[in-house]
Formats: structure tokens, C-alpha cells, sequence
């Protein structure tokens, strides 16, 4: 014995054991700060557990924020080793050997036992140097110690040891021995152990996942129980807890129960093939519940609290329990409850609410906040009610945000004294301090509604950056943030994409002769195309007519290295092409119809142009709305020649214009000022007959006047394309409308009919008065004035269109021009192109297949010529009024334009790396297509080039129905749904398709097509079950497995092998190629 | 006992213990050398470790906050028109029959007959799926390589296996590669098993079990959404105006936003949670289209 005494004594003379108190908690973190150069100067030895990895980076995040530094290299995981301790060490959780050997423990469990309260944080001395440890009694209480040492300064730590308890998210603490301010515990935890009937659980299996599920719902009543002094005091709440348990097998299973992130208990149940037993649940109660139980122990006690359930073998868990509490009387000397069920008014079991509370001295910093009110009105400066959102902040922290409209209520805590700031948007309106009262306060607010005041503007629901664009006073809605108009971009706008936005941003800018957007040089690299290199001096580059100046500058020198072939040499030293234009005033499908209707006050008022595009030449929008103001003045002052000569000089020497943009500006204003013709107007009167019958003659002439008079009130306006093109481009439309006269006269004469019967007085109607219209449009005149000449447009090389594949002249091949917009780089674009053409017809029946993988164009690929164009952002979108939902559509006359450079292109197909609904004019097009998220675009363009090319119409039937609206005839939206491979009669049908029928296969007469339609287009007539014109992404056999219905949950019906054009579709497209050699 | 004897003992007590101390002090120096030598590997490596734990919870959280987001913009879908690469089937539509909204094809979660909504527990499933993909694509261990560890991680062909996320095993555990999401009211819980070593100098660090929590709010507006849809069935024409009170939370930051059109019946709609404000996080949008029924009316306020 003596031995081991001296041995004892010998140890601690040395300092070979730990010393205590050599240090205490209230010198954390300066412990572990260099004072001289504010960094960490100690190690953090990380327990084995993810709550301890998680509790090194709150103990982490609390030094940084205290303001020094801390390195990775000062975060350890513990691992078996050695370790001198020659340095300030913080040791995490007992999952770590070096934490067991400093406490002389062998087991992880053994360190847990130790620790009486949740967690703990204890501090010694190791070799002269401080050891912080940080334990838990539990994974969470380690990481419930931790946030201490993150949020130190807000509690008191005078000595080596402190206890941590309580809500994981608010640590509460006591310490040990006692200090002045602090001193007892508070906790609360529950433990339930109940059996739930059979019949009040159900075991299914989930036919999604095919999963076993298990709803348990579950109220019971409470009862006092345990040992009572007294009366019991019966019927004082109850408890409802549902469990929706997936995957489980009978068996007894231990879960954590997880709420809002952490782990604040266990469950244990028993699945058996007639009940669930619950053998214990037992969890920590959140401070929310101890507040209530503080501070109104009399009143009601009510909680919810919804836990996941979380196991160790992940595969297994899927669960969520909600526990809703409602406990009437609360008393701190009853904690026991029994649990009677609701159904059998039987025992089923105990509720174990423990409540331990010494109130003397007891330190909770977060228990005395007080909750205050307010309610008041908001204004705007201007008068008009307010409407927007509100955040109020206390002690600079967003306390509550919120809309309001007008009026408005709120509550908001904070402790007595605390700053209380209201804001609208981002301008403060108001200054309070939290007071020691709960009685309802009022405050008026006025709101300045100066621009820097902003709204909503793009209904996401926040006020961000997006909301502060340059241009907001008068905010249009959008809901992508900031619109094109608004960011006054110099190049035009394009959009940002990516998983989850689309944001509008500036376009590149590689054409206005200046270096900016990240390019390399004056509009190259960067953005846009990589910058030609300049190596050889004195020599002209592949590009003509590109020439290296002896300084290795590059320049235009076309006298020096020529020009391309149709282009000319000119005195500037570019080379241009000069490509006669013809203003085609095309009318297109675009009808409004309405009585009173005035064509010219429709559409987007002209003054919008001049704001939102003229950016494109370089002006400010008060420079557009300046020019259009001066236009007027000239026009109104000169005639036609001198308003021209005028205008051009006012253009080039007044705003720096050029010739060609001077021009295009001159060109609008005409259109829009001077023939005002983008809308064309007719007078339904001058195409209806109009016959009464069922009265005297006399009253019918009445009635037939006054109809034919109201009549006189009803316009059909029809949008024209307003747009330069080229001669040989043929205006979409014109034919349709012109073959589909007796169409559009019966959709007059129904649309007619049916305002008419509305305005039959119901006397007439009973004594059977009927209105009939007579349509005929025969004089119905859609040529296009033709004498009406646009500036010849002057294309350079870099402008041009671009050869990718040559089979010969182009009078004789069908040149398709594919125009790239949105495009990251003309090498994507590129291979885009590359992709949906499959011109080798290598990909036919896989995701890659493209417009020649397959025939009739397979065989037929040489009589294609294939020419690109990449637009760089030139393309503007719009959205159409009748078709919201197809997104914002390319602007066919921004497509025209930039065509132009194209000549000889007979097909303009628009690839776009934008969302639109991909959509074609019949015959020669247009085709305008989307190929962002589009899975296989080359199956789309080949479903497009079928009505681009061959006039096929879409064989697929989608329901949409359409609104009665006033100035609208709906019908007319169907021009396009009936077509070549799509009619609306058998007999029509047979006479297309009919021999092929005849000839077996795959032809028939299936019903339902016309795209977009409604009910009328169900029983129109197609020829094939699924085709390309169908569904081009499926294929006949798995459509056929996922039946008729459109919608498939399934992707089998999706993907290779596609079907083809099929018979009757391949020969009108093959006497399309006829056309061409 | 003699007083001499007393001093012996207390000289020979006294000598013990010197001899003691010095044995002790010796040892102890010895053992400190050992600890040092050892100390530098121990905590690089450690370090290392922490640094990987670190670099996959960050990935997980970011994986998954992206699948909140997807799913939440396209009304319970990671894609309307279907993603092979995340085992998603879309709502077996083309993009064309979708309505664009915002550069974006929604889908017609109620076309006039039936309500198309997703349940939450396909939604889980997909968020999962996604997870399990875009985790991959995040994980980048060649910097641990680069540094002499040796990492074994879970190499799984999904081409192979034609994305069937029940057959992703890591071959070297014949562990299953599995993540399990749960949405919750106020924020998403997803969980990914990963089972990777890294190895170096015969130390072994072993990983399998990670854990994140999105403090997103898709489980509120997964139900209004359903609210949403259930009324819009059941009233025709609907206007959404009329029940704000249901839709609104708490803190009255959800809106609910709706597109007119005055020509056709389908329209789309947002409601946007804007509760991410606080955390300097984006809103978040759950938007999808409604048709051939008549729709008016926001709530915002």
C-alpha cells in the first residue's frame, strides 16, 4: 500500500497525471488565440461520429466569427496513434481514442456514462497545456456542448466544467460547482409506452414504390397517474400521434427521431401482424414547450412536433411521426399521465412528462423576450393603398417579412429595449423599441414611392437585385427579374439558362466596334468569335479580306486579298454584298375580331419601339423617344423627298448613325407613322348576306337593317408580317388563307350566327325568328401590295451566311438555312446543326437520329444545299396574346432579317438554345425551333421540316379549349389544324389516302389530330397511328403498350426505335422533292 | 522504532521517489519523441480525412438543395420531359405539348378531368434518384490521389445497369449506393450511403453514411399546391383569390401567382416561397399549368 501511495505521490509531484483547474472556461477561446497573430494555435481532435465532425465546425464557425483565423490543418480526425499533446488541444466526443485515454477510458460508452447531463465541456491541464473536452451523453449532446463554445459569449463559463442541457438548438447551461448567476437545471423530456390497437393502424402496399406502408393514427385521452395526493384530475388533454412508417417487416426496430435537423430522442416499437407496440419514445422537449410551461403553468400546453425517423441501415428508413400534444393544467408535481385510448376508453398505456425545475437563480438568456404588437396602415405617398412587402427587424436581424396590402398586423419578439425597424421594400418607414408590454400598438406608415422605392416587378416574391433594374419606374411585369427593355443592353439582350433560370442579360456585343464584354479584342474572343491571329506581317489572312499590317495589326483590305465571291471590293476597304430587298406586306394568321374594333389601336403601341429597340443602333432610349419626336416634326414639315434627305442627314449627323442603320430607322418610322398597315383591316358587313325569317316582312326588313348596321361595327383584323424579305421568300400564309376561303367563311358565318342569336330579343325567338348569315369571301383580297421597295441591305463576309454542305447550284437544290440563336459559341452551334442533319444517315433509331437519317430525304440528301447563320443575340422574342403557353416566340420578321443574308435560301429553319414552342408556317416555313431540353432534337426538326417542306400538319390532338373572348374568332386559330394528313371528313380521307389504305399496311383512317385544338378536332382523320407528324419522340409498339392516354408515367414509351413518315407522309414529301434536282 | 530508522526510511522514501521521477521523466521523454514523429502523420492524414467529410457533406448539401429546386420548378418533376441520366420519366410528354413558362415547359398537373400532381413519396423517390446521380458527378477524389491516398469509392455504371438505382452496388462493399430523402413542412432531409476509403501508409479512413437538411419549405407548398389543384377540379370557373386565407402561411411569405390568357383555358402558376430571403437563398418557385378549365385570381399579400 505504502509503495502505491508513493508511487501516487511521485505521479502527481511530476505532473505525469492531469492537474485541475489549472485553467477555466471563462479564459475560452483566448486559451486557444495566438494573441499575437489572432490565429488558432491549437488542434481539434475529432471524434469518430458525424454530430462530432458537425460540432468541429460549429466550435470552428464560433472562432471564426470571434475574428481570427483557424487552418484545415488544425481539424483532426482522432485515429489510433500517438499524440504528445504539446499544444492547446480541443478533444470531440467520446468516440475518440485520445478522448479515452486522457480519461483513463476504454470503451466509448464508458466516457458516456460518466456524463450525467447531456453533454458536458470540461477543461484540464495536459502537460502545461490546456485540454477543452467536448462530451455528450449522446451523439447530439456532444454537438449540443459544442454550439456552447460557438455562441461562448453568450453564457457565462467561470470554471473547468460545465453541463449542457436542453433544447439542442439552445443549449441551456449549469455548471459545476455553482456559480452566483447560475444555478439549477431545466428539462423536459417525454416518454411514452402505449400499445396502438390493430384497428387503428393500416398496412398496405404502396403499388409507386411497392414498398410496405404502415399508417398508424393514433389519439388518446390524458389522465393524471402515479402517485396522487388528492383528487386524480381526470380529462386534462390529450395526445394524437400518426406514423407513417414505410418498408417495414414485422419486427421491433430503434429509430432516432429527427426534427428539424437533429436527433432529440429514440423511438422503439414492435410491428406485429395485428398491432404496434410502442416500447418506449422518448425525446427532449424544444424550449418553445419549456417557455409555455415558464411562463403560464396554468394554461393550456400545446405542441406539435413532427420527427422523421431515422435508422442506421438507411435502406430500410422511411418514415415520419407527427406528435401533437394539447395538456390542460400543467403542474410541475404531476409528471405522470395515463394514456387512454379514444376508441376502447381503456388504459393502453403511460405518459411520462418529466418536469424538474429550481427557479431560484436560474440564468436562461433566451426566456425573456417579450412578444409585442402592431397594426396600422401603410400609404404610399401618393395616396393610393400600398401593396407590398413589409420586414420588420429587430436587434439587425429579419424578425418577419410579409405583404401587406393596405392594412397590416403583426407580432414580433425581441427583448425589452430592443431596436424595432419597419421596412417597405428596402426604404425604412418606421423606428420602435421592444416595451415590457403585449398590448397592441399602432403604426401609420407613409411610403415615399420614388424609384428607389421598388416593387415586386418580377413576382418572385422578394425584393432583390433583380427588382432593381436600370429602367423601373414604370416596371412592366416580368417574371425572369429584370426584362430585356430594362437592362438597355447595347448589343441587344439574350438569356442566361441553366438548370434553374433564364435570366435576361446583356448579348454579346461583337459587332459594334468596341472591346468590351470579356473580348479579347474589338469584338472577338470572349463572347464571340476567337480573335483572328496575325503572324505573318504583310500577308493576308484565309479570311478575306483580313490583311496583317506590318505592325501585325489586323485590318480590311480588300484591294490587297479580295473578296469572297459575290462580294465587292469598296473604298473603305470591306467587302459588300448589296441584296435587293422587296417589302412584302404578307398577312399572316394573327385575327382579332370585335365590334367597335379599331385595327390601328392594336398591338403594342408603335412609341415601344422606339424605346426598346433602338438600343440595337446604339441609342439611348430617350435618344429613340428623341429621334421619333423629331421625325414627326420633319414629316409634318416637309414633303415625301425632302422629309427622306432630311431625316437621313439628321440620322447620320445628329446621332452617328450609318448609312444602313439611318435607313432601317427612316423604314420604321414609315411603316409605323406613315402607312400604319401593320394591322389589315376588314368590315364583316362587306362579306355577310344577312336573312331573317319567321316574321311579316316588314318587321324583318326592320331587323335585318338594324343587324346589318351592327354588323357594320364588327372587324376582322389581320395582322400583316411587316418585314423586308426577299422575293423569292414567299409570305407564310397567304396560300393557306387563300385555299381555306370556304373554311374561314363558315367559321364567319358560325361566329356570326352565334352573336346574332344573343341579340335576338326573346319575344322574337319564342315566336320563332331566326338570323342566318350568307358568307362569301370571294372578294376577300389578300394580295400583297408589291410597289413598295425597303433599302437594298449590305452584307459583309462576316455577316453572311455560311456553306455547310454543297451539292450544287442553288436554283436547282432546296438551300435550307439554319439561323443559331443563344448559342454559348458558333462551335456549338455547329454541332447542333451537325446533330439534327445526321447527313451520313449513321444515327437512324438512336437518340442522335436526324432529318436525313431516315427517308424519303435519305435517298434525296444531294438535292439539299445546307447554309448557317449565328445570329448572336439579334433575335428578338415576343409572347402571343392567344398562346401564352407556348412561351416567348422568336420574332419572325428579327428571323426575315438576318435570312437576308442568305439569299438563296429557300427553308429558314431557327435553331434556338431558348424554351419556345418549336413551331412551323406550313409549306415553305419558317420553322422556328427550340432545342434546349429537347432530348432528340434531330426527331424535332424533322417533324418541323414535315410542314415547313411538305405542308404535312401535326397528327397529334391536344385538348385545349379556348375562352369566348370578345375580340377574337377562336375558330380562326384552327386554320391550321386541318391540313394534307389531317381532314376533317371520311370522304376527304379517302379520296387522299384512300389507295393506300387499299394496299394494307400501315395506313388507315385513325381519329384525332389538328395539334392544339378543341373537341371539333377528335374526329378529324390522320393516316397513321403514330408517325413523325405524331408523336416524333415514340414509336407505334410501346404507344400502343402505354394506351391511348397522353399521359405515361412510364419512359419505356419513349426513345429509339422511332417511328417514320410512313407511306402517305413520304410521298407528299417526295413530290415536294420533285421540285428539286 | 529508532529515530535512525525513521530517517532511513524517509532517505530511502526520498531516493525512491527521485528514482521514480527520473525513470518517469525519462520515460515520458522517450514516449513525447515517439508522439512527435507520430504526431505530423496522425494529423495529416486526420486532416485529410476531415477535409473529405467535409467536401462530401458540402456536396451532398448542394445536390440536394439542386433537387429541391428542380423539383420544385417543374410542379414534382427533376425534368416535365424526362431526364434518362436521373431515372426520370417526365410526365411522358413532348416539350411542345407543355405549357413555356419562363424558358421552362411545365406541366398540366390538372387538364380539365384529372389532377396529375405527383405524391410526395414519387417526388422523395426522384430527389433521391437525382441525388444518387449528381453526388457522383460532385465527388471528385483525385485531389485525395494526388496526395499518395489510395480511394476505393463506388464505381457504378449506370449505363449498364440502365439507371436501375436498386442494382447500384459499390463493388467492393457489395454495399448499395442508396439515398432517401424525406420533405418535410419547413425543410427536405436527404441522406446518401457512400461507402469510400481512403487509405495511406496502411492507415485506413473509412466513410459510409451522409446526412443534410435543406431549409427549404417544399412540404408547405407541396400542399398548397395540392389545395391549389383540389379547388381548381372542384370549382369552374376558379378564382384562387377567394381562398388566400387557406393558401397563406404563418409569415405570409408564399404568393401565388397566376398568368392570364383571355384566349385559351390553360394558364400557368406559381407559388413562390420567398422564406429563403433570410438565408440570402433564391425563393423558392413551384410552378406548373392548369388547362381547359377557367382560372383567375392571385394571392399576393
Amino acid at each position: 500500500m505504502r509503495w502505491v501511495m508513493l508511487l501516487t505521490i511521485c505521479f502527481l509531484f511530476l505532473g505525469v497525471l492531469p492537474s485541475v483547474y489549472a485553467y477555466d472556461l471563462s479564459q475560452y477561446p483566448q486559451l486557444f488565440v495566438d494573441g499575437n497573430t489572432n490565429e488558432f494555435n491549437g488542434l481539434i481532435i475529432v471524434g469518430n461520429t458525424i454530430p462530432d465532425t458537425l460540432a468541429a465546425a460549429d466550435i470552428s464557425t464560433g472562432i471564426r466569427l470571434m475574428g481570427a483565423t483557424i487552418s484545415a490543418d488544425k481539424i483532426a480526425a482522432a485515429q489510433d496513434g500517438g499524440y504528445s499533446m504539446t499544444q492547446p488541444t480541443i478533444v470531440i466526443g467520446c468516440e475518440n481514442i485520445f478522448a479515452l485515454n486522457l480519461l483513463d477510458k476504454t470503451e466509448a460508452q464508458e466516457c458516456r456514462d460518466d456524463i450525467s447531463y447531456e453533454g458536458v465541456l470540461l477543461i484540464r491541464e495536459v502537460n502545461g497545456f490546456p485540454v477543452l473536452f467536448v462530451l455528450g451523453s449522446t451523439d447530439l449532446g456532444t454537438r449540443m456542448a459544442a454550439r456552447v463554445l460557438m455562441h461562448y459569449s453568450s453564457y457565462t463559463m467561470p470554471v473547468e466544467l460545465v453541463h449542457v442541457t436542453g433544447d439542442p438548438l439552445h443549449p441551456i447551461i449549469t455548471t459545476d460547482p455553482p456559480a452566483p448567476a447560475v444555478d439549477g437545471t431545466l428539462t423536459a423530456s417525454m416518454y411514452i409506452v402505449a400499445n396502438v390497437p390493430s384497428a387503428q393502424f393500416d398496412k398496405t402496399i404502396d403499388p409507386v414504390s411497392g414498398t410496405e406502408v404502415i399508417d398508424v393514427d393514433y389519439v388518446f385521452n390524458l389522465e393524471q397517474a402515479g402517485p396522487v395526493v388528492g383528487p386524480i384530475i381526470s380529462d386534462i388533454g390529450f395526445a394524437a400521434m400518426s406514423m407513417e412508417l414505410n418498408d417495414l417487416n414485422e419486427g421491433g426496430y430503434i429509430y432516432n427521431l429527427e426534427h428539424e435537423g437533429f436527433a432529440p430522442g429514440v423511438i422503439a416499437f414492435e410491428v406485429t401482424a395485428d398491432q404496434v407496440v410502442i416500447n418506449a419514445m422518448d425525446f427532449v422537449l424544444p424550449d418553445r414547450v419549456l417557455q409555455d410551461w415558464l411562463n403560464n403553468q396554468e394554461d393550456n400546453v400545446q405542441q406539435s412536433l413532427t420527427f422523421s425517423l431515422a435508422g442506421t441501415d438507411i435502406t430500410d428508413v422511411f418514415g415520419v411521426m407527427d406528435v401533437s400534444l394539447s395538456i390542460d393544467d400543467i403542474h410541475e408535481d404531476v409528471n405522470q399521465y395515463s394514456v387512454i385510448s379514444q376508441t376502447t376508453n381503456g388504459h393502453i398505456g403511460d405518459l411520462f412528462i418529466d418536469i424538474s425545475l429550481e427557479e431560484e437563480n436560474i440564468d436562461i438568456p433566451n426566456f425573456d423576450i417579450q412578444r409585442n404588437d402592431f397594426f396600422g396602415t401603410i400609404e404610399s405617398s401618393d395616396g393610393e393603398s400600398l401593396g407590398g412587402r413589409m420586414t420588420v427587424i429587430v436587434n439587425d436581424e429579419v424578425s418577419n417579412a410579409f405583404y401587406q396590402l393596405g392594412t397590416y398586423y403583426i407580432n414580433v419578439r425581441g427583448t425589452v429595449g430592443a431596436p424595432v425597424k419597419f421596412f417597405s421594400w428596402h426604404q425604412q418607414i418606421g423606428e420602435t423599441t421592444i416595451e415590457a408590454t403585449n398590448d397592441g400598438r399602432e403604426f401609420n406608415f407613409v411610403v415615399d414611392r420614388s424609384p428607389d422605392n421598388y416593387m415586386d416587378e418580377d413576382r418572385d416574391g422578394i425584393p432583390d437585385d433583380l427588382d432593381e433594374c436600370e429602367a423601373t419606374v414604370a416596371p412592366p411585369v416580368d417574371v425572369r427579374g429584370c426584362s430585356c427593355q430594362q437592362l438597355q443592353c447595347s448589343g441587344g439582350c439574350t438569356f442566361i439558362i441553366n438548370e434553374f433560370s433564364s435570366n435576361p442579360v446583356c448579348a454579346p456585343t461583337c459587332f459594334d466596334n468596341i472591346q468590351n464584354q470579356n473580348e479579347d479584342d474589338v469584338d472577338c474572343g470572349g463572347p464571340c468569335n476567337e480573335c483572328l491571329t496575325c503572324d505573318t506581317p504583310n500577308s493576308c489572312l484565309e479570311q478575306q479580306p483580313q490583311y496583317c499590317t506590318s505592325d501585325k495589326e489586323i485590318q480590311n483590305d480588300c484591294a490587297q486579298c479580295g473578296c469572297p465571291d459575290e462580294f465587292l471590293c469598296e473604298t473603305d476597304g470591306q467587302c459588300y454584298k448589296t441584296v435587293p430587298l422587296k417589302h412584302l406586306q404578307c398577312k399572316s394568321n394573327r385575327y382579332e375580331f370585335g365590334q367597335h374594333l379599331d385595327c390601328s389601336q392594336l398591338d403594342i403601341p408603335p412609341i415601344n419601339w422606339w424605346t426598346d429597340y433602338t438600343d440595337r443602333f446604339g441609342l439611348t432610349q430617350q435618344q429613340g423617344v428623341d429621334v421619333l419626336s423629331e421625325l414627326n416634326q420633319l414629316f409634318d414639315q416637309l414633303d415625301a423627298e425632302e422629309f427622306e434627305t432630311e431625316a437621313n442627314t439628321l440620322l447620320m449627323e445628329q446621332y452617328g448613325l450609318d448609312q444602313t442603320d439611318a435607313g432601317r430607322i427612316r423604314s420604321r418610322f414609315r411603316n409605323n407613322y406613315v402607312q400604319a398597315d401593320e394591322w389589315f383591316e376588314e368590315r364583316i358587313s362587306d362579306y355577310v348576306g344577312v336573312s331573317v325569317s319567321g316574321l311579316p316582312s316588314f318587321v324583318k326588313k326592320r331587323i335585318k337593317k338594324k343587324v346589318e348596321k351592327e354588323l357594320r361595327t364588327w372587324n376582322v383584323c389581320i395582322k400583316t408580317q411587316e418585314s423586308c424579305v426577299l422575293p423569292d421568300v414567299e409570305c407564310p400564309m397567304v396560300e393557306i388563307v387563300e385555299e381555306k376561303k370556304p373554311v374561314a367563311a363558315g367559321i364567319v358565318r358560325n361566329e356570326f350566327n352565334k352573336q346574332a342569336r344573343h341579340n335576338i330579343p326573346r319575344l322574337f325567338r319564342f315566336f320563332g325568328t331566326k338570323i342566318k348569315a350568307n358568307v362569301n369571301l370571294a372578294p376577300f383580297q389578300l394580295e400583297v401590295e408589291s410597289d413598295v421597295e425597303c433599302e437594298p441591305a449590305r452584307i459583309t463576309p462576316e455577316q453572311g451566311c455560311q456553306q455547310l454542305i454543297m451539292n450544287g447550284n442553288s436554283e436547282s437544290k432546296a438551300d435550307i438555312v439554319f439561323i443559331g440563336d443563344a448559342f454559348a459559341s458558333e462551335n456549338e452551334f455547329l454541332d447542333i446543326v451537325d446533330g439534327v442533319l445526321d447527313y451520313e444517315g449513321e444515327f437512324i433509331d438512336t437518340d442522335f437520329e436526324g432529318l436525313f437519317s431516315r427517308e424519303p430525304y435519305l435517298s434525296n440528301k444531294e438535292k439539299f444545299n445546307i447554309w448557317t447563320i449565328n445570329t448572336w443575340g439579334k433575335i428578338n422574342y415576343e409572347r402571343d396574346d392567344a398562346r401564352q403557353g407556348w412561351g416567348d416566340n422568336p420574332v419572325p420578321s428579327d428571323v426575315y432579317e438576318v435570312a437576308n443574308a442568305c439569299p438563296h435560301a429557300d427553308y429558314i429553319i431557327l435553331l434556338a438554345r431558348r424554351s419556345f414552342r418549336s413551331f412551323c408556317f406550313l409549306e415553305e416555313g419558317p420553322c422556328f425551333v427550340s432545342v434546349r431540353g429537347e432530348e432528340f432534337p434531330g426527331r424535332l426538326v424533322a417533324h418541323e421540316v414535315g410542314h415547313g417542306f411538305a405542308g404535312l400538319t401535326d397528327e397529334y390532338y391536344n385538348l385545349i379549349e379556348r375562352e369566348d373572348a370578345s375580340d377574337v374568332v377562336e375558330e380562326l386559330f384552327q386554320f391550321t389544324n386541318a391540313g394534307l394528313n389531317c381532314v376533317p371528313s371520311m370522304a376527304e380521307a379517302q379520296s387522299l389516302w384512300g389507295d393506300l389504305v387499299a394496299d394494307g399496311g400501315s395506313i388507315g383512317y385513325y381519329q384525332g389530330c389538328g395539334g392544339d385544338c378543341d373537341q371539333t378536332c377528335a374526329t378529324f382523320l390522320r393516316p397513321t397511328y403514330n408517325s413523325i407528324m405524331r408523336h416524333q419522340n415514340e414509336n407505334k409498339d410501346t404507344a400502343q403498350q402505354c394506351g391511348e392516354g397522353l399521359i405515361r408515367w412510364s419512359d419505356v414509351c419513349i426513345g429509339p426505335p422511332f417511328d417514320p413518315y410512313y407511306a402517305y407522309n413520304e410521298r407528299e414529301i417526295l413530290k415536294k422533292l420533285e421540285q428539286f434536282n | 522504532m529508532k529515530r535512525g530508522q525513521v530517517t532511513m526510511f524517509i532517505l530511502l522514501g526520498v531516493l525512491l521517489l527521485l528514482a521514480f521521477g527520473v525513470i518517469a521523466f525519462f520515460l515520458y521523454q522517450t514516449q513525447t519523441t515517439q508522439f512527435e514523429v507520430e504526431q505530423e502523420r496522425v494529423t495529416r492524414i486526420a486532416a485529410e480525412g476531415e477535409t473529405a467529410e467535409f467536401y462530401i457533406s458540402t456536396c451532398l448539401h448542394d445536390v440536394a438543395q439542386r433537387a429541391v429546386r428542380a423539383i420544385a420548378l417543374n410542379g414534382g418533376y427533376l425534368s416535365v420531359v424526362g431526364a434518362k441520366h436521373w431515372g426520370e420519366p417526365g410526365d411522358g410528354l413532348q416539350k411542345k405539348a407543355h405549357y413555356i413558362f419562363a424558358e421552362r415547359p411545365l406541366a398540366y398537373l390538372f387538364n380539365g378531368e384529372t389532377i396529375t400532381l405527383r405524391d410526395k413519396g414519387t417526388i422523395e423517390k426522384m430527389m433521391a434518384q437525382y441525388i444518387i446521380v449528381e453526388f457522383e458527378k460532385c465527388v471528385d477524389f483525385s485531389v485525395f490521389e494526388n496526395q499518395d491516398f489510395t480511394v476505393q469509392k463506388p464505381d457504378i455504371p449506370w449505363q449498364a445497369i440502365n439507371f436501375d438505382f436498386r442494382r447500384a452496388v459499390v463493388p467492393y462493399s457489395r454495399k448499395n449506393v442508396a439515398s432517401a430523402v424525406k420533405i418535410n413542412d419547413k425543410n427536405v432531409v436527404a441522406t446518401i450511403e457512400y461507402p469510400f476509403t481512403l487509405t495511406r501508409d496502411g492507415s485506413v479512413s473509412t466513410y459510409d453514411r451522409f446526412s443534410s437538411t435543406v431549409d427549404l419549405r417544399l412540404g408547405i407548398i407541396y400542399t398548397i399546391a395540392e389545395n391549389l389543384l383540389e379547388n381548381i377540379e372542384q370549382h369552374e370557373p376558379y378564382d384562387i383569390s377567394e381562398d388566400c386565407e387557406d393558401y397563406k402561411t404563418d409569415d405570409q411569405l408564399v404568393n401565388i401567382y397566376f398568368t392570364p390568357n383571355a384566349y385559351q383555358k390553360n394558364y400557368a402558376l406559381s407559388i413562390v416561397d420567398a422564406q429563403p430571403l433570410e438565408k440570402a437563398g433564391a425563393p423558392l418557385r413551384f410552378q406548373f399549368a392548369v388547362k381547359n378549365t377557367e382560372v383567375t385570381g392571385e394571392c399576393v399579400g
